[in-house]
């Protein structure tokens, strides 16, 4: 299936790339040759995409905007209502903290999570979600 | 419980409705109120999909993306039962009808499957750690690498430039999704082909970066020299402070 050939398991899979980019993208010895950039969490990744593409001539700009900020279903399980506000700031706090990754990037508002887990209490559905996986 | 077979016919036709809208005499129901049942589906079937693809909704439009959604709805026939697989559905279908092409959006395929693996990493089982220590020497011991992750390759820089402006960049872009060992929250970064080899291959070889080093500046065209151990070092305490490695093997 096509996903499959969308992730990379094996270095000979990069071969192609290597010829074509590294030599390319390679500026000078001075440069870091393994230099990379970390595009941050999910929650930044999106919002900074959002952004862009919503800056495009795009009707529905402040729509997709709006869904981003519904993204893990918080609509469903009451916005409001289940301490988000703190898991707002206790999530800022420790993406601070732990990610060094988005010096930059402003914190969005679209939350961490996009798998329907709920942003309420999502560190203790995320467990539990693991613990009956492992069953 | 068995349900007869008369029953599970009803089900087939009004689910056929509700995804088709092309209406049938179905017993039992009340005139003029079956569409009810179509639009509350559709609206589930929509939001679950907004939420998972919010990038593609924002580059595409919402006239463009109800009618993605409004195909694999009625054609699409989605057969798992776990909403949050949904998506992975709604991808592989568009993906399969070839719908980016017929719709002059050759990134679709890209952008989909990019807002698609931020859910998979999050949410796939856990994979077993390997034994690690802190402390290390970061070319001549062996790397321990966080095993909850996967490299994307795309033919499109979605997951770095607008879509107007990545439509005209095809070529081969890498993303690595990890997970974070104690939040679970997935991170990104966006590799150079060259750092993807470095990774491959450490994984499969299970090597100190040294054994590999010569075969590196082979195929980067430099010399193996303190350069390139500068730049290795860099790299692996790079990834190792954003705990895309864990630490070092145990000898």
């Amino acid at each position: 299936m096509k996903t499959d050939k969308k992730i990379l398991k094996s270095a000979s899979m990069v071969a192609g790339a290597l010829l074509t980019t590294t030599l390319a993208t390679t500026p000078s010895f001075g440069a870091d040759i393994l230099a990379y950039n970390s595009l941050g969490s999910g929650a930044q990744v999106r919002s900074h995409l959002i952004d862009m593409n919503s800056n495009q001539v795009n009707p529905m700009e402040t729509n997709a905007l709006k869904f981003a900020e519904l993204k893990c279903g918080e609509g469903k399980c009451g916005e409001g209502k289940c301490g988000e506000d703190d898991k707002k700031e206790d999530a800022k706090k420790s993406e601070a903290t732990k990610a060094k990754t988005t010096e930059t990037a402003t914190e969005s508002k679209s939350a961490e999570a996009k798998c329907g887990e709920g942003k309420c209490g999502e560190g203790e559905k995320k467990e539990t979600t693991k613990k009956s996986e492992k069953k | 419980m068995k349900l007869r077979k008369e029953t599970i016919e009803i089900q087939e036709q009004l689910g056929a409705y509700c995804r088709t809208g092309i209406e049938q005499e179905l017993p039992g129901i009340t005139p003029g109120r079956i569409h009810h049942y179509r639009r509350l589906i559709s609206n589930v079937v929509n939001d679950t999909l907004r939420t998972a693809f919010p990038i593609t909704v924002a580059a595409l439009g919402d006239e463009t993306w109800l009618l993605l959604v409004e195909d694999f709805f009625s054609a699409g026939v989605p057969q798992t039962p776990q909403v949050w697989k949904l998506p992975l559905e709604f991808y592989q279908f568009h993906a399969s009808r070839e719908s980016g092409k017929r719709l002059n959006l050759p990134f679709l395929d890209d952008l989909l499957y990019f807002e698609w693996m931020e859910i998979e990493i999050h949410t796939m089982p856990d994979r077993p750690y390997p034994d690690f220590v802190n402390e290390g020497d970061l070319l001549k011991d062996t790397l321990a690498f966080n095993p909850e992750y996967e490299i994307v390759k795309l033919e499109y820089p979605v997951h770095t430039h607008p879509v107007r402006e990545a439509r005209e960049l095809k070529g081969e872009y890498f993303s690595l999704l990890y997970r974070m060992p104690e939040s679970g929250n997935v991170q990104f970064l966006n590799l150079s082909a060259l750092n993807v080899y470095i990774i491959t291959r450490l994984q499969e070889e299970k090597v100190p970066l040294n054994e590999i080093k010569n075969e590196i500046a082979r195929v980067a065209g430099i010399e193996s020299g303190r350069y390139l151990d500068d730049a290795l070092t860099k790299f692996s305490g790079d990834l190792l402070e954003r705990k895309m490695i864990l630490g070092f093997k145990e000898k």
